[in-house]
């Protein structure tokens, strides 16, 4: 154990040690305070506050030990003392270990300090080593200079001078052909060859980072021939890299590797900006099985987010639409639809393309942005750096900065019709009168939210109790289609339910009101497109076989 | 004339991001990089026998094999204060001359042991560049108060000239035939000296041919191309241009959009292209005729503020 005798060591020694050991930093404030005011109070009296009972005290090392208060200074503060990777060590360890690094690689390092030559300079003995060297003189021909950056040869080698004037030779020969660099010879070579399309993302190639972090990948190819399939590709990456880049260096890598089949005979035409999206990577197993219990990984993801290191890449993979329809609705002005080629589009610029379309003039001030459809979406505007791919959603509304879809929502009847579509899931019940086949039609509440259809009585006196329709509830995976199937001239129309009871698809048949009835069938027809149960699958397939059944009767009858 | 077996082309690129990056010039493709701890480099060369790449940065030299795969460096040059600004070396490899802020330009003897070619040249300001004539017995070590100073090395005599009262010399070149010494300076003038080397005593004569506005901006460096026809001058306004030695006309501008401060630029063996370095962490390949980008090289995570490059003339 060490004895300490010096209370300003001490002090310092005390602070320095809270300072560089504070995260929060609030006690280097006090502890500069403290030290400014012990300087005033050193000032004051030629006494230092710590030391006013010196002469009682067993401390008389002061004035023994001056290089103690040499210590005083703060000791340097790193900022990456605090912040280790895992569990955070004593300074004092990262230190030594810092020490134990450098003197490492300095071993292999040979050090020259400065010295300055031992004698004065004199031009007797050392003139020889500082010899001017004749250069070729310019005289007329500019092009003799030539040789004057290259062929420094030195007037002792023999063998050198002679090749000197081997190419002057040839040099008069082809001139005036003009010489080529070796660098010119390679570009002209490459450009002969063509260049790797995938060249740009060579920089996250982390064989030559020298010093970055770095991630080892294996990738398995499953458009490689079926022996090599299992075999991964190794690549090492910068742990930065997107998974989209990381698809780049792929790319890159195998066609550099000269490995076949080519990329191009694998997605077809090659243009490296939008054909990443030809290719999608997916988590594997460790014998390269695509696990396929995880979507894609999401282009725009760095993969140092995801914690295994073994990669499927799949090449047009149908998991990625190549095109999608988006829509964005202008508030008040109906909306606009656009094929759009790849999802990696961002949203900026399909922004610009709605406005582009519709010639909004944009002033000064006036931003615009993109809102995803759906209510709680509402006043959440997108980032519109971001792919389309990331979003979830093909429905985006064009909203002006500081205004809302809300407040002409109204308005547009095509926006209430989304509304409505939209709103499709939630409960609504509607008096409609249902038809029966032999008695007369009795007035139900029909009751139509996401998950049910409800058909309740309406109790009105006087009817035969055994007449009374028995309430029922029909759970919306069971239904499977509802239409019209007559309007009247009396402004009624009668409708359809069709419904799965147990094997067979049976009916119920109402009447109301034609703008009602039309009503009822978009709610019910919303729900059946948003649900697509099984139900409604059988039954759109039964219904096309029939028609197909038709068609095929009606020609052979012909 | 290369070696010892290596690639012919060699292309380094540093700056702020304590990396060297080693490129294939010709495809654009980083095929190694090593680190440069505790500084940023501030000038690269690489030795004749195209062995080593040297590195200036603060208060260190550091040589780099350039056939290894090795991260670090091999030989450390110190015991120098301040910032190293310039490096470069006399064609045999006898010896390095270096300059910095420490007001002085310096010659250290590259042999083990020997320390016969040690010289230092003391000046009155930091030294921004230092410049090897072409015979390989003049130094022009040009400085922060504006003054370029001659020092012939065997006479050990020197002359100084100020083209320009308090404008900085940031950089000086003198064409491969040695007729010919341009000085740039941080006003964005360009000055033209005819030299004469007859001269038994002393550094060459030197006579004031031209000066011109050369760029609106702090000139960062001038370089004569490899056949004297050509001289480049980079900028803070983003450009490098390249102008005609014969009349000074302007040649080509080298301008792109993302372009920031051009520091370095060296001319391919004939002089068809030429590479610089910018701020904006990238390096460009461009054809001196066309001014069109040939090749971006890019990985620097910083501003990219020297590099070094050597090509091959074949026949």
């Amino acid at each position: 154990m060490a004895m300490m005798d010096n209370v300003d060591f001490l002090i310092s020694h005390i602070r320095n040690s809270f300072v560089t050991s504070d995260d929060t930093s609030m006690s280097e404030w006090v502890i500069t305070e403290c030290r400014i005011q012990d300087e005033s109070d050193l000032r004051k009296d030629g006494n230092h506050r710590y030391n006013r009972n010196n002469h009682s005290s067993r401390s008389d090392s002061n004035s023994d030990c001056p290089s103690d208060t040499e210590l005083k200074g703060s000791m340097d503060i790193h900022p990456d003392m605090d912040f280790g990777a895992h569990r955070r060590r004593s300074n004092t360890a990262q230190r030594l270990e810092r020490l134990k690094k450098e003197k490492r690689t300095q071993s292999k390092i040979k050090t020259i300090a400065w010295k300055d030559g031992s004698e004065q300079y004199k031009v007797e003995e050392k003139g020889h080593l500082f010899e001017k060297k004749e250069l070729p003189m310019a005289l007329d021909e500019p092009d003799s200079s030539l040789l004057s950056e290259d062929v420094a040869a030195d007037e002792n080698d023999q063998p050198e001078a002679e090749k000197k004037t081997d190419e002057d030779k040839g040099k008069e020969k082809k001139s005036p052909s003009v010489p080529r660099s070796t660098l010119s010879q390679q570009l002209l070579e490459i450009e002969a060859h063509g260049s790797n399309p995938f060249f740009k993302y060579a920089k996250f190639d982390g064989r030559t980072a020298g010093g970055l972090a770095t991630r080892k990948l294996d990738i398995f190819l499953t458009f490689a021939s079926p022996e090599q399939r299992a075999y991964p590709m190794s690549i090492i990456v910068t742990a930065t890299a997107k998974a989209q880049e990381v698809v780049g260096l792929v790319c890159w890598q195998y066609t550099q590797e000269g490995r076949k089949p080519e990329i191009k005979s694998v997605v077809g035409h090659i243009d490296p900006n939008s054909d990443l999206n030809k290719f999608s990577l997916h988590m594997a197993e460790d014998d390269g099985e695509i696990d396929t219990d995880f979507p894609p990984i999401i282009p725009t993801d760095p993969v140092s987010k995801y914690g295994f290191t073994k990669f499927a890449l799949v090449a047009n993979a149908p998991v990625q639409p190549k095109s999608a329809l988006v829509t964005i609705y202008v508030p008040n002005r109906g909306y606009n639809t656009f094929q759009v080629e790849s999802m990696t589009v961002t949203m900026r610029e399909l922004m610009e393309k709605v406005i582009k379309r519709r010639k909004i003039k944009i002033r000064p001030g006036l931003n615009y942005t993109l809102e995803k459809a759906g209510k709680s979406e509402v006043g959440k505007p997108i980032d519109l750096d971001s792919m389309l791919g990331s979003m979830n959603c093909l429905d985006f509304y064009l909203i002006r900065e500081n205004s809302s879809r809300g407040d002409v929502e109204s308005n547009g009847e095509e926006d209430q019709k989304i509304a409505e579509s939209l709103m499709s899931h939630q409960y609504k019940s509607f008096i409609v009168s249902m038809v029966h086949k032999v008695r007369t039609n009795t007035e139900v509440q029909l009751g139509i939210s996401g998950d049910k259809i409800e058909i309740d009585p309406v109790s009105i006196k006087g009817t035969a109790r055994l007449f009374r329709q028995k309430a029922v509830t029909y759970d919306a995976d069971c239904v499977a289609a509802c239409d019209i199937t007559e309007t009247k001239a009396n402004g009624r129309s009668m409708f359809r339910m069709t419904y799965l009871n147990g094997h067979d698809y049976k009916h119920h048949h109402f009447e109301a009101e034609q703008s009602v009835a039309n009503e009822i069938v978009e709610k019910v027809n919303n729900i059946l497109e948003l649900k697509f149960s099984p139900v409604r699958k059988e039954f759109v397939y039964s219904q096309e076989k029939k028609a197909l059944r038709k068609r095929d009767s009606i020609k052979i009858s012909h | 004339m290369a070696n010892g077996g290596g690639d012919p082309v060699i292309l380094a690129t540093a700056g702020y991001d304590h990396r060297i990056r080693f490129w294939q010039a010709h495809s654009g493709i980083c095929h190694r990089t090593v680190q440069h701890p505790d500084s940023q480099v501030n000038a690269l060369d690489i030795t004749p026998d195209k062995q080593l790449v040297a590195a200036a940065g603060y208060q260190h030299i550091r040589m780099y094999d350039i056939n290894s795969s090795s991260p670090n460096a091999i030989i450390n040059y110190e015991g120098v204060q301040k910032n190293i600004t310039a490096v470069g070396f006399h064609e045999d490899g006898k010896w390095m001359f270096t300059g910095g802020e420490d007001h002085t330009a310096k010659i250290w003897d590259l042999r083990s042991r020997s320390l016969q070619c040690q010289r230092i040249f003391q000046v009155k300001a930091p030294v921004n560049c230092v410049t090897l004539h072409p015979n390989q017995g003049e130094l022009y070590v040009g400085d922060q108060s504006g003054s370029i100073h001659c020092w012939d090395l065997k006479t050990d005599v020197n002359e100084h000239l100020i083209p320009e009262p308090d404008a900085a010399i940031t950089s000086v070149s003198i064409d491969p035939m040695g007729t010919l010494m341009a000085a740039v300076n941080n006003k964005g003038n360009c000055y033209l000296w005819t030299m004469n080397a007859n001269r038994a005593h002393g550094p060459s004569n030197l006579h004031p041919k031209k000066k011109f506005q050369a760029h609106n901006k702090y000139i960062l460096k001038c370089l004569f191309s490899p056949d004297s026809t050509l001289l480049a001058t980079t900028s803070a306004d983003g450009t490098c241009r390249i102008w005609r030695t014969a009349d000074q006309s302007l040649c080509t501008v080298l301008k792109d959009k993302s372009q920031r401060w051009v520091w370095d630029c060296a001319f391919s063996g004939d002089s068809q292209y030429i590479i610089t370095a910018s701020s904006d962490n990238n390096a460009r390949l461009w054809s001196v005729n066309t001014g069109e980008v040939k090749r971006e090289y890019s990985g620097h995570e910083k501003a990219v503020v020297c590099l070094a490059f050597r090509d091959e003339v074949v026949a």
